[in-house]
């Protein structure tokens, strides 16, 4: 019979496998006892310490007799070892093959006796129940390449052109860090460049350096576009293949974010907004022709965002105006919050006061005119609220509320 | 209280419904307590109608009084009339401080010199919009309560949105508006609907756009908790980016409801299969019209379940996008062009 055969054979399903086999295969033919200790330098993985993996892992490794794996597997014992094998088997292995049979029983005909081998090695950690036809397809695949010299040869074949590949990937990373190392140093200069505000110094203008030069110009205004977005600015990604970006302007308010709005625009063939969300009473077409959009973007989103975080924040400060200050009584607001009129009820007097802010400056969270009504005319023009005046001229409209309360002139 | 007031006290009456009529009058505020009292709510609204008339003859309301019901009840409901929208053009330099009061009375006093007999009756509401009632009458006549037209305006906005307003009363009223929120002109929107809410938002960009970005909303923990995680979908990705797509062209969560959206072409019939017709000179006119319960919604559908495929027709995405949904398509422009069209009554 062939080897090959008998590989089928053992791995015919309906045949019996018994559990707790423990195998140690480093065949000793004159030594049966010493390998386990100690071991011998020259076989470095047939040490003592290593056994256990070594064996886990050829017993695991081969549930079926596929030669490919259990060469995998034992890889560094088959080519290595000079065939010497060590086997301890339980009382209870059963042959199945008689060819197996044979060579177990040759193999196994001297002193093999499971106490021994347990005393010496306490062992007993690494009996799998892969079963006898894992054994015996590890035995046969050791017996093989002991036989075929070659094999090793092929072996070391492969070993000696996956170095050559290792040695290829190591140059090609190597290269890569040089060339992330000159632009790290072109990214510092151009830096230092910028914040100097100095003339780059032309060095050699070869096509290396200029490329270098592109990516590291190209690095750092990405970093810059992803500061701008964290310190709650603008972002803007590409679209529709590079021929258009969109805009995400972010609107914030003391600390707290607010909404966001987009926009869509065209690059090409001329610079248009083709779509947006942002509410028809900020003139967005108005600031686009204002600022010249085609010629300067940066100009006309710098606009657009002072205007949304305007209108968000005097959209913000009526909200909590209306939150924090239940007695003021709101008289008359608008959509865009550019006006506000509020009536105030002043505690001695028993009069009520109307405040009206005016914020004409639209790119401004805070009133351009304040102005009283009251009927008596001696209130609105002493000191006290005059100083109110100046108050809610300056500060956000709910504190102004808060700290009028806490003086006392209002309700 | 004169024959008018009456009758229109009644045609109130019919249009609210019998669960909303407690709500509403106590809002009008007209009524005093013990009347309020004596009206018994589980009576037929017959009965109560005659019972609202007596009260309202002893209050002695006049026509005035009535239509502020009637104002209520139409702030509350808008949704039985079919509006159209109206956009201001060309602001002039103060536009933006206008403010209620002035507005109202430039209003008011502009539309009283171009028609003599006008009843006018504005009201602000919440939510910043500015209501108008108005009653029409001419030089020989009393102002016609039966049929009065009602305009709604957020100030420093450019849209109008109106109900029922005849060819003949459009120019008046349109001069009236312009003069008083500082415009140089206005022209019909190509919008309309019977939910004001709907077309309000639409044209306000009240809904939820979708755009590209590079730091996605969870959206696919949405869709896992929807399906069964343990089932793999083949085409998941598929679906996905047509979802995604569908969402960027018509909007996210819940859209404005249209119900119709009408396409007028006036392009030449293309179809080589048919000699006769392609060979005539003359454009082939004809109108496809598109009704639904919610159109958006349906179009959106459409598109992300692999019906139609995306990135759709700019036809139908040019809804949301341009807010319109009456276009007149042409042979010389390829996308919708915008034209004017008077509504029709």
């Amino acid at each position: 019979m062939s080897w090959n055969e008998e590989a089928q054979n053992v791995g015919a399903p309906d045949e019996p496998v018994l559990s707790t086999v423990s195998v140690d295969l480093r065949w000793d033919a004159d030594d049966r006892h010493g390998r386990l200790e100690g071991g011998d330098e020259r076989q470095g993985n047939w040490k003592a310490p290593h056994a256990p993996v070594c064996h886990q892992e050829l017993l695991c490794g081969s549930l079926t007799p596929s030669r490919q794996s259990v060469v995998e597997s034992d890889g560094h014992g088959g080519g290595q070892q000079d065939g010497k094998y060590h086997i301890v088997y339980n009382r209870e292995v059963l042959l199945v093959g008689r060819v197996h049979r044979d060579r177990l029983l040759a193999a196994a005909g001297e002193d093999c006796s499971l106490d021994n081998y347990l005393d010496k090695t306490n062992n007993a950690k690494t009996t799998t129940s892969a079963g006898v036809l894992s054994l015996l397809s590890l035995l046969e695949v050791q017996a093989r390449s002991r036989r075929t010299q070659p094999q090793q040869q092929s072996r070391v074949k492969e070993l000696k052109a996956k170095i050559e590949a290792l040695k290829v990937q190591k140059q090609q990373l190597e290269a890569e860090i040089e060339t992330h190392q000159n632009l790290q140093k072109l990214r510092s200069s151009l830096d230092k460049q910028c914040a100097d505000e100095e003339d780059v110094e032309m060095e050699e203008v070869s096509e290396n350096s200029q490329l270098l030069r592109l990516m590291a110009r190209h690095t750092q205004l990405k970093d810059l576009l992803h500061a701008h977005h964290l310190i709650g600015g603008y972002d803007v990604i590409k679209t529709r293949q590079g021929k258009g970006v969109c805009v995400s302007l972010a609107t914030a308010y003391e600390g707290v974010y607010l909404d966001t709005y987009n926009l869509e625009i065209d690059l090409k063939p001329t610079v248009k907004i083709s779509r947006h969300n942002i509410p028809p009473f900020i003139p967005v077409n108005g600031l686009a022709e204002e600022n010249d959009m085609q010629v300067n973007m940066r100009a006309f989103l710098d606009a657009l965002s002072q205007h949304l975080n305007a209108f968000a924040g005097r959209k913000q400060q009526l909200k909590l105006l209306k939150e924090q200050h239940k007695s003021v009584e709101v008289m008359e607001s608008n959509v865009l919050c550019s006006i506000l009129v509020l009536m105030f009820k002043v505690p001695r007097a028993k009069t009520a006061v109307l405040c009206t802010l005016d914020y004409t400056d639209h790119s401004r969270c805070l009133p351009t005119r304040v102005h009283f009504e009251c009927e008596d005319k001696q209130l609105s023009d002493s000191d006290q609220w005059k100083k109110n005046h100046s108050l809610l001229m300056e500060t956000p409209v709910h504190k102004a509320l808060t700290a009028m309360k806490n003086m006392g002139d209002i309700v | 209280m004169d024959d008018s007031a009456r009758r229109l006290l009644q045609r109130i009456m019919r249009r609210i419904p019998a669960q909303m009529l407690k709500p509403t009058l106590d809002k009008w505020g007209r009524l005093t307590a013990a009347q309020r009292q004596s009206m018994d709510f589980t009576e037929s609204k017959w009965a109560l109608t005659e019972k609202l008339l007596a009260i309202c003859e002893e209050n002695e309301m006049t026509v005035k009084h009535i239509t502020e019901l009637e104002m209520i009840h139409v702030i509350e409901n808008p949704d039985h009339c079919m509006w159209y929208a109206l956009q201001l053009m060309d602001p002039e330099e103060d536009v933006h401080s206008v403010e209620l009061t002035q507005f109202k009375e430039q209003f008011k006093s502009h539309l009283r010199e171009l028609i003599r007999h006008v009843s006018i009756k504005i009201k602000k509401h919440t939510d910043e919009a500015v209501w108008i009632r108005i009653a029409w009458g001419d030089s020989f006549s009393r102002p016609n309560h039966l049929k009065p037209t009602y305009v709604v305006h957020h100030l420093q906005t450019p849209y109008v949105f109106v109900t029922s307003l005849t060819s003949k009363l459009k120019p008046l009223l349109s001069q009236a508006l312009v003069l008083s929120t500082r415009y140089q002109a206005i022209k019909d929107a190509s919008l309309s609907g019977r939910k004001l809410t709907a077309i309000r938002d639409l044209l306000m960009r009240q809904y939820q756009q979708v755009f590209p970005t590079k730091y996605p909303s969870p959206l696919a923990e949405n869709d896992q908790n929807a399906s069964n995680i343990l089932i793999n979908k083949e085409q998941a990705e598929l679906a996905a980016s047509r979802h995604q797509k569908a969402r960027e062209a018509f909007g996210d969560g819940m859209l404005p409801q249209l119900q119709s959206a009408v396409y007028k072409l006036e392009t030449k019939f293309r179809d080589h299969t048919n000699k006769t017709m392609t060979e005539r000179e003359e454009a082939f006119r004809c109108v496809v019209k598109f009704a639904s319960t919610n159109l958006l919604e349906s179009l959106r559908h459409c598109a992300s379940s692999g019906i139609a495929s995306t990135p759709g027709t700019s036809l139908l995405s040019s809804i949301p996008l341009k807010g319109r949904n009456y276009f007149v398509i042409t042979d010389n422009s390829p996308g919708p062009s915008s034209q004017t069209r008077q509504p029709s009554n």
